[in-house]
C-alpha cells in the first residue's frame, strides 16, 4: 500500500499509490471467449480517477499472459462504473475451456490488485 | 387477471437463477408476501446439450425434471393466491415438462383450475440442415467460422426467442408458462408486457423489463450473494431473500425481497449484477429491444429496495442468435487423496504438471 516507485516529479505532492481494491468494487462475467469486468467506483468522485487511471491499455498491462485477444474499455458514468471486456480470456469459452476459472470469476477480484493513484 | 384497467404495480418475484439453484427459493417466494408472477431461469448454454443429451436416450426427458416435484409443493398455493408461473423449465423438450405438471395437478385434484401454456419453436436441431440449405451459415460470435466445419457433432441448436411468446401464452390464459429457450430476460418481461399492455415499438418500456429481467436473473446474485461491497456485514446469507421487482406500467420499476430474509438489496450490489456478463453497455441486445444500460437511473429508496428509472431503449435487430452445442471432446476434473504415512511426500510421483510444482515446494518444509 506504500507508495512504490517515483512519482512523475511534476506534482509536489506525491499521489498515493493504492490498489483498486480501495476504491472500486468489481464484478466479472464471460460470453464466449470473452470475459467481462464491470469496475464500479466505491463513491462518485472516485469515478473521474478510474476513468482516467484504468485505460484499457492498463487492464491489458495487468493481465498480460493471461488473455490472447484485446482490452476493450465501455463507460457507464450513471453507475459510476467501467466495464472492459476482455478477449480471448477463456481459452476458447466457458464450455471448453481447460482453464481453471473457466468462466472467468476471479478476472474482476484479481483487476482489484492492480495499483493506482489515490485521491489526494 | 390481465389489461382492463392495468394495475398500479405488479411484483414478479424470482425463483431459479440456474438449474441446480436453491429450491427453497420459489417457495419462499410464493409463501413469503404478496406476489402475482414467479418466474425461473433454468437455462445456460451447455444445459441445452445436457438436456438434449437425455431426450436422446428417453424421448420423455429433456427438461429440468425438479421443476415437477417443486410445482407439486407449491402449485396449490398458485391456484389459491392467483400467482402466475413463468419458467424456461421446457428445456429441450417443453412439452413433456407441461405434461408431467399437468399430470401432478391432477393427481392434486386441480383438474380444470389450471391452465398451462407452452412456448416451443426455438429447437432448431431438426431444421439446421435446411437453414444451411438455404444459405444461413450460421457464423460462430467468437470466430467467424460457419457451423459446417462442426455440423456433424452438433448436439443441440436453440433460438432465443424473447418475451412475446410468454406474453401470447398469458393472453391465451395460461397460469402457468413453460417454454423452452427464451432469454432470461424475457421471463420477466412478458408478465409486464402483459400486465400493462405494453406495444412492440414501445422500445423505452421494452428496455426497462429487459433491464429488470438482467437485474433479477441470476436470483440472490442482486440481493446480496456474491456482493463484495461490505460482504462480512450482510445479514444470514443462509436464508437469502430472492429478488422481486415491483413493476410500474411508465417503466419504473424497484427491487426488493420479502422483508424477514437475509441477504440486502443496495446500489452496490445492483450495480454489481447490472455489469455481470455485459458486452458493450449502450447496447444490451435482446430478441425484444436494444437496451441502453448507460441510462439507468438506480437510487435507494429504502431499506432492501432499491429504484430504477430513466430507461431508454432503440428496435430490435432482426436477427435471433442461436445457441449451438457440439462434441468438443473430454474434460473430467479429479482429486487424488493420498493418506498417511509421508502423505505430502508422495504426490508428485503419482500426478503431472504445474500442481506437482506446488506440492514439492510445500513438501520440502515437512
Amino acid at each position: 500500500m506504500t507508495g512504490r516507485g517515483r512519482g512523475r516529479g511534476r506534482g509536489r505532492e506525491r499521489a498515493k499509490k493504492v490498489p483498486l481494491l480501495e476504491l472500486a468494487h468489481a464484478r466479472s462475467g464471460d460470453k464466449g471467449d470473452t470475459a467481462n469486468i464491470g469496475l464500479i467506483a466505491n463513491r462518485p468522485e472516485y469515478y473521474p480517477i478510474l476513468v482516467k487511471q484504468v485505460t484499457a491499455a492498463r487492464v491489458a498491462r495487468h493481465f498480460k499472459g493471461m488473455i490472447k485477444g484485446n482490452v476493450e474499455r465501455y463507460e457507464l458514468p450513471n453507475l459510476g462504473a467501467l466495464n472492459f471486456l476482455l478477449h480471448g480470456a477463456l481459452d476458447g469459452g466457458g464450455t471448453i475451456s481447460l482453464k481453471t476459472d473457466a468462466q472467468g470469476k476471479v478476472f474482476s477480484t484479481a483487476l482489484l490488485r492492480m495499483e493506482i493513484e489515490g485521491p489526494r | 387477471m390481465t389489461p382492463r384497467g392495468s394495475p398500479p404495480t405488479i411484483r414478479i418475484a424470482a425463483g431459479q437463477g440456474f438449474w441446480g439453484d436453491w429450491l427453497e427459493a420459489p417457495y419462499r417466494q410464493v409463501t413469503g408476501g404478496p406476489i402475482d408472477y414467479l418466474v425461473m431461469d433454468y437455462l445456460a448454454e451447455v444445459t441445452m446439450s445436457i438436456m438434449q443429451k437425455q431426450k436422446s436416450r428417453d424421448p420423455s426427458l429433456g427438461y429440468a425434471k425438479d421443476f415437477v416435484p417443486l410445482m407439486e409443493r407449491i402449485l396449490p398455493l398458485l391456484v389459491e393466491r392467483r400467482i402466475k408461473v413463468v419458467a424456461n423449465a421446457g428445456g429441450v423438450n417443453p412439452r413433456a415438462c407441461a405434461q408431467a405438471v399437468a399430470a401432478t395437478g391432477r393427481r392434486l385434484g386441480l383438474g380444470g383450475k389450471l391452465a398451462i401454456g407452452v412456448v416451443t419453436g426455438d429447437d432448431l436441431l431438426p431444421r439446421l440442415d435446411e437453414l444451411l440449405a438455404q444459405g444461413h451459415e450460421l457464423r460462430n460470435l467468437d470466430t467467424g467460422r460457419p457451423l459446417s466445419d462442426v455440423r456433424a457433432r452438433v448436439q443441440a441448436a436453440n433460438a432465443y426467442l424473447g418475451a412475446w411468446p410468454v406474453v401470447e401464452a398469458l393472453r391465451q390464459g395460461a397460469g402457468i408458462v413453460i417454454t423452452g429457450r427464451v432469454t432470461d430476460t424475457g421471463l420477466t418481461l412478458g408478465p409486464m408486457i402483459d400486465a400493462f399492455g405494453w406495444r412492440p415499438g414501445d422500445w423505452d418500456l421494452l428496455a426497462a423489463g429487459t433491464v429488470a429481467g438482467h437485474t433479477i436473473e441470476c436470483g440472490a446474485q442482486c440481493s446480496g450473494g456474491n456482493c463484495l461491497v461490505d460482504w462480512e456485514r450482510i445479514p444470514d446469507l443462509a436464508n437469502v431473500g430472492y429478488p422481486i421487482v415491483e413493476a410500474h406500467p411508465d417503466g419504473t420499476f424497484e427491487v426488493t425481497k420479502h422483508p424477514g430474509t437475509g441477504g440486502r438489496v443496495t446500489v452496490a450490489g445492483v450495480t454489481e449484477q447490472l455489469v455481470y456478463e455485459m458486452g458493450n453497455p449502450a447496447e444490451y441486445i435482446t430478441p425484444d429491444c436494444v437496451a441502453d444500460f448507460t441510462t439507468i437511473r438506480l437510487e435507494q429508496v429504502g431499506r432492501d429496495r432499491v429504484r430504477f428509472s430513466g430507461i431508454k431503449g432503440r428496435p430490435a435487430t432482426d436477427k435471433l442468435k442461436v445457441s449451438i452445442a457440439y462434441f468438443y471432446g473430454h474434460k473430467a476434473v479429479g482429486t487424488l487423496v493420498y493418506a498417511w504415512p509421508d502423505a505430502r511426500r508422495r504426490p508428485p510421483i503419482g500426478c503431472c504438471g504445474s500442481a506437482c510444482a506446488i506440492w514439492d515446494s510445500s513438501s520440502r518444509r515437512s
